[in-house]
């Protein structure tokens, strides 16, 4: 069987422009290996977002730890940020190399990494290949995949939309939610053997006002060491289409303190964490913020490798 | 390139063969079995519509390809016919039947049929399917392709630039256009203006060459580094030094976040002690040895709070822009 090769690469030219870009990103630091660094990373991530352009995805730089001048400086960062999918990172390699070099701190979060070589000249990038994970500082260039198959492997890397989102102006007129429950509702149910004094929860919930709403949710977090937590959220209208929103978490075994190490962050509509917690001996963490009627924002709930996303639209 | 110069022999190798035979042929129908068989061996390695993960091929991609097909199998005919029937002629006749000849003449038949209603159809066809979907990418990646083989990319302004000049801004517009036609395909309207799809992709490139001439004079003050001048640091240094900052707001840390932010159980590997040790150049390696923790815990809790950090830092960096 003749099978026809094609091509596997990508080459494109580095235009002027993004040239310029990294210019000024380089210009930033005064070190000059980290200056060299961000020059190269900025001209890898621009090939990549040129090559995803070109067969028709959307990237966003702008979203991109990449061209995130602060986070150029704490980290070797290389990602593109593809919406709705995940951040795929850039990794260049010169003439001549025959590993790449990835460093640490992005072995995580990342849904692929994208190798890229850069000509002596820097005038033109050529994509070479892709690697799905990555767990050590190098890794020799002939475990690329071929480009060929990274557009399936890419349209498998979508992020599941959250399918729950709690609608909470919904809770002032009483309307049912089935994943959170009123205090009275989660007494009264099976759920209510979790907890050692339901009373105390109750107090912690505080005095409850005829224009507030409040509603708990259980969160089991590990399985195997029957671990979980409260979530209690109250929201109270402050002024027209305006709501103060209270959050207070605690464990469900009321008298212990929350699992060490629990991060709970506050996530806006465009993924900024706009409060961050962590638990460390202790008991409750309460977030107290306001928001306006038809806003988007999230609970980060992580421990350890685990992460719970619960979504609300107020 | 060895390989490739034997597989091209190998190719070359069995048109030859089939050829041979077809010259052999005892009838009619024997010939037009050969010549099929000859044709699907030069298709596979055609330029364009080219299977969509082993799927047979439809609408425009199919039509372009029976159109090749057929244009290739009368080629055929014709000459193998006329080699038979006039000995005298086969001296020219057997020009048109080498393979080399026959895989050019194979690029020209599409290039040929690639008429703007061709590509037009095309470029609807991607439209039809999602955003972000293997589907799509077939389909501009077949788009770009035909639109190169077509010849029907204008070459505007030439006039205007030196040679040299326009070789570079073309080639880096010819590339932002393919780029803004797959990301924007969805805004062609087949209805609009006279109706032509080279119209709509040539008057973005049009404006794109502008728009690329304006870039090369607006910054070509800027120098331009070369590989070996990366690491030097240019005078004057008018901009900050980020590092130099947030170091400092590190250790200042308002808040007290950045220290308390730790690994599970250990108050001492927390973000404030972790950066600095990585601002001052110690490997993730060193880090690691010194806690005793291990490299993808250390490195992961640093890229999870870098990043949930970013917000505070951004802030304060811009006290200093």
């Amino acid at each position: 069987m003749i099978v026809d090769r094609q091509s596997q690469l990508f080459q494109t030219i580095i235009p002027l422009k993004t040239r310029v870009d990294a210019e000024i990103f380089r210009s930033y630091q005064r070190q000059g290996n980290k200056a060299k660094q961000v020059y190269l990373n900025t001209l890898a991530v621009s090939a990549v977002s040129f090559y995803l352009n070109s067969i028709g995805w959307s990237t966003s730089l702008e979203d991109s730890d990449s061209w995130n001048p602060a986070l150029q400086t704490m980290m070797d960062v290389a990602d593109l940020y593809i919406p709705s999918y995940g951040k795929l990172e850039c990794r260049f390699v010169l003439s001549g190399d025959d590993t790449v070099k990835i460093p640490p701190e992005v072995w995580s979060e990342r849904i692929g990494y994208m190798i890229v070589k850069l000509n002596k000249s820097l005038a033109s990038a050529t994509v070479l290949g892709f690697i799905r994970r990555a767990d050590r500082l190098e890794l020799p260039l002939d475990m690329l995949e071929s480009l060929a198959e990274f557009p399936t492997y890419l349209s498998q890397q979508k992020r599941a939309v959250p399918i729950q989102t709690a609608t909470l102006n919904q809770w002032f007129s009483n309307h049912q939610d089935p994943n959170w429950q009123t205090l009275e509702e989660l007494f009264s149910s099976t759920a209510v053997s979790n907890f050692r004094s339901p009373q105390k929860l109750a107090k912690k919930a505080g005095n409850r006002l005829s224009c507030e709403a409040h509603r708990v949710k259980l969160i089991q977090l590990k399985k195997n060491q029957d671990i979980s937590v409260v979530l209690l959220l109250n929201i109270r209208p402050k002024k027209e289409k305006e709501f103060d929103i209270s959050l207070i978490i605690c464990n469900s075994k009321i008298d212990d303190c929350l699992p060490n190490g629990l991060e709970i962050i506050i996530v806006d509509r465009d993924s900024y964490p706009v409060m961050i917690a962590q638990a460390n001996e202790t008991e409750t963490i309460e977030f107290c913020f306001s928001g306006n009627l038809g806003e988007n924002f999230s609970i980060e709930l992580a421990l350890d490798e685990q992460v719970i996303i619960e979504s609300f639209i107020i | 390139m060895t390989i490739r110069n034997e597989f091209e022999q190998s190719k070359y190798q069995r048109l030859e063969k089939l050829l041979h035979q077809a010259r052999t042929a005892n009838n009619c129908q024997q010939l037009e079995s050969i010549i099929n068989q000859t044709v699907a061996t030069i298709l596979r390695s055609r330029p364009l519509c080219r299977q969509f993960n082993g799927t047979p091929l439809k609408g425009v991609y199919q039509e372009i390809y029976e159109r090749a097909r057929t244009n290739l199998f009368d080629h055929l005919h014709q000459h193998l016919v006329d080699f038979n029937a006039q000995p005298k002629q086969q001296l020219r006749t057997i020009k048109q039947l080498e393979p080399a000849y026959l895989y050019k003449l194979q690029q020209q038949f599409f290039q040929q049929i690639l008429d703007d209603s061709q590509l037009k159809k095309m470029g609807l066809a991607a439209q039809r399917y999602s955003v972000n979907s293997e589907l799509r990418t077939y389909a501009l990646t077949e788009l770009i392709k035909a639109i190169k083989l077509s010849g029907k990319l204008c070459r505007p302004h030439v006039g205007k630039f030196s040679n040299g000049l326009y070789s570079i801004l073309y080639e880096e517009a010819v590339a932002e256009t393919f780029a803004y036609v797959c990301l924007n395909i969805d805004m062609y309207d087949p209805e609009r203006g006279n109706r032509k799809f080279m119209n709509w992709v040539n008057f973005k490139l049009d404006k794109q060459v502008l728009k690329c001439y304006a870039h090369f004079q607006r910054h070509a003050q800027h120098e331009i580094s070369s590989f070996s001048g990366l690491e030097q640091i240019r005078q004057p240094m008018s901009n900050p030094d980020l590092s130099q900052i947030l170091q400092e707001y590190l250790l200042k840390d308002p808040n007290k976040v950045f220290i308390t932010t730790h690994i599970r159980d250990r108050p001492d590997a927390n973000f404030s002690n972790i950066a600095l040790a990585k601002f001052s150049g110690l490997s993730w390696e060193e880090i690691s040895q010194r806690w005793g923790i291990p490299v993808p815990t250390l490195s992961s809790f640093y890229n999870r709070w870098c990043r949930r950090f970013s917000p505070l830092l951004k802030t304060e960096l811009k006290k200093y822009f």
